[in-house]
């Protein structure tokens, strides 16, 4: 052991501070309550603070800080979806993903990796083709390419996949990227706490206070917390809160399932998806293989992981990389998704006063964290949806409006 | 490995079988709108409730009751006759 380490173990004074505050116990009131301290509710309070000077902010989790969906997903950052919505909404994102690491000034381990699609049939190629033309015209890096650029690529890979559905092209996306993903919470909550902003973890919200039929509290296992502005950035347990409020829900929770292997030297570079084989994997700088799958096959409350999902996976894996048949899996977990049925999220202002919602995020709303923050802030700081959420509102189950991004969203994340 | 026990086909692998979704109450008979609200909102939290399920193999409809939270299977039925599925 080091001398400097010894001395730092024994020194009780450590001049490093705190990453965020942790007060003893809430206030009475605040302006704003956040429910769920994920990427998205963090992010929300650091954009409220920084843009639009509310800092009087309680930020809940019943958990601990970043233990949800934000700390299991496989941090896949794309903007080549298949709505012009999608498209306007993501790009933002990783416009703001590109430059957030010197704004919250820590390392995220954003590697830009480029982003393959592939595909092993007609079919297939021609959804790519279609996405490849909505994201250009709307000025996204996208293009179809051929097995040959797919082998220049990624040199490892078998383009016969065992001769069972050889691949015939793929949808290139050039800024496709991973990132750190428990630092960008961290990052957000850090830069939210310097600002005012209080994160309590292991705090419940049980219940929503409404008087007039507007918001006027939240109910915790610490007691009423007074509030006008709720926001419900909660994601598997979006259900849940929408009930609090008396509304349906249009979001259903099944659970989605990662998985990776033992470290290996670096030898992927860039992330590979296919949509037929049901799979996709990147190489994270742990030099893990970081591999996932579509969600499960039915709704479910649980974080359970499954034998089946990495039995089924392993399979379609060893098509694509037949030499990755003697590594070893080391891990796998789950998250709860909170999927929508046309793949796109359900945000903004509800039918109840003073109700904020940001869900719907599935498999696919880590990429989002910073719009989501972004366009939420705005919108709960305005009382009106911020304009690159307006297609967005759960209305659009009841006007049959649904913005179809499954074709982009179901297996790559 | 998850397994469903079968009225008539006895213990067979999960992975046999396909979600086809909820099986909501008064569907048919519900007008338009009322139909929408049924399939886009409901009560999504932690619960017991009855769904379809497809049996591949068998090409067999069952309706299920299944916990939300355990995962766990109260009853399962088959949805109708078999001589009306393979229509004999
Ligand atoms: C395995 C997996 C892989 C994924 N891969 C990708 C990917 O590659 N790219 C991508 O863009 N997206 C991906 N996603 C989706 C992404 O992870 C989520 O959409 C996103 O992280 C949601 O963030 P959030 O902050 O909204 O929710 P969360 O991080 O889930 O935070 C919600 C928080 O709310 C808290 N909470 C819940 N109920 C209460 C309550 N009553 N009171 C107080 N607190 C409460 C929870 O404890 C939790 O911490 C993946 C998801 C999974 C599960």
């Amino acid at each position: 052991m080091s001398w400097r380490l010894l001395k730092y173990a024994l020194n009780r004074d450590h001049a490093e501070p705190r990453w965020f505050n942790t007060p003893t116990s809430p206030k009475e009131s605040y302006d704003v309550v956040i429910i769920g301290a994920g990427g998205h509710g963090l992010a929300c309070a650091y954009y409220l603070a920084k843009t639009h000077g509310i800092t009087r902010i309680a930020v809940l989790d019943k958990g601990y800080l970043g233990g949800g969906n934000t700390g299991r997903n496989t941090t896949i950052v794309r903007s080549n979806y298949l709505t012009p919505e999608g498209v306007r909404f993501y790009d933002r994102g990783v416009r703001l993903f590109e430059g957030l690491a010197s704004e919250l000034d820590i390392n995220l381990f954003y590697s830009t990796r480029g982003h393959f699609t592939l595909a092993h049939n007609e079919s297939t190629l021609r959804t790519a083709r279609w996405r490849a033309e909505v994201n250009k015209h709307h000025g996204i890096d996208s293009q179809l390419v051929g097995p040959d650029e797919v082998k220049r690529a990624c040199p490892q890979i078998d383009l016969n996949c065992g001769g069972q559905h050889a691949i015939v092209g793929a949808l290139y996306h050039a800024p496709g990227a991973i990132v750190r993903h428990d630092a960008v919470a961290w990052g957000y909550a850090r830069a939210a706490s310097q600002m005012g902003v209080e994160i309590f973890q292991h705090t419940e919200v049980t219940g929503i206070e409404m008087a007039n039929d507007r918001v006027c509290g939240v109910r915790t296992n610490r007691g009423l917390i007074k509030t006008d502005k709720v926001l419900s950035a909660v994601a598997g347990a979006t259900p849940t809160t929408l009930k609090m409020v008396g509304l349906k829900s249009p979001v259903d929770i099944v659970p989605l399932q990662a998985c990776v292997t033992e470290p290996m030297k670096p030898w992927l570079d860039p992330i590979i998806v296919s949509g037929s084989l049901h799979v996709y994997v990147s190489q994270s700088a742990r030099g893990e293989l970081v591999m996932g799958a579509a969600v499960d096959p039915a709704e479910l409350h649980s974080t359970r992981s499954s034998f089946e999902f990495v039995s089924s996976l392993a399979d379609q894996m060893l098509d694509l990389f037949p030499f990755l048949a003697g590594v070893k899996i080391s891990r796998q977990w789950a998250g709860m998704a909170d999927m929508t049925p046309d793949f796109a999220p359900v945000m903004g202002k509800t039918a109840i006063a003073g109700f904020y919602l940001d869900a719907g995020w599935g498999t696919w709303g880590f990429k989002a964290t910073p719009v989501c923050g972004e366009t939420m802030a705005f919108t709960l700081a305005h009382d009106t949806n911020h304009r690159l959420i307006e297609a967005f509102g759960m209305e659009r189950f009841e006007r049959m409006t649904m913005l179809g991004e499954k074709g982009a969203a179901a297996v790559g994340h | 490995m998850k397994q469903f026990r079968c009225p008539i086909l006895g213990l067979r692998p999960a992975q046999e079988f396909i979600c086809a979704g909820s099986a909501i109450e008064g569907l048919l008979q519900a007008d338009s709108a009322a139909a929408r609200s049924g399939v886009y909102f409901g009560d999504a939290t932690a619960r017991v409730k009855r769904e379809w399920w497809y049996h591949r193999p068998s090409q067999l409809w069952f309706l299920i009751e299944r916990d939300t939270a355990s995962d766990e299977v109260m009853a399962i039925e088959l949805a109708q006759p078999v001589e009306d599925a393979h229509g004999a």
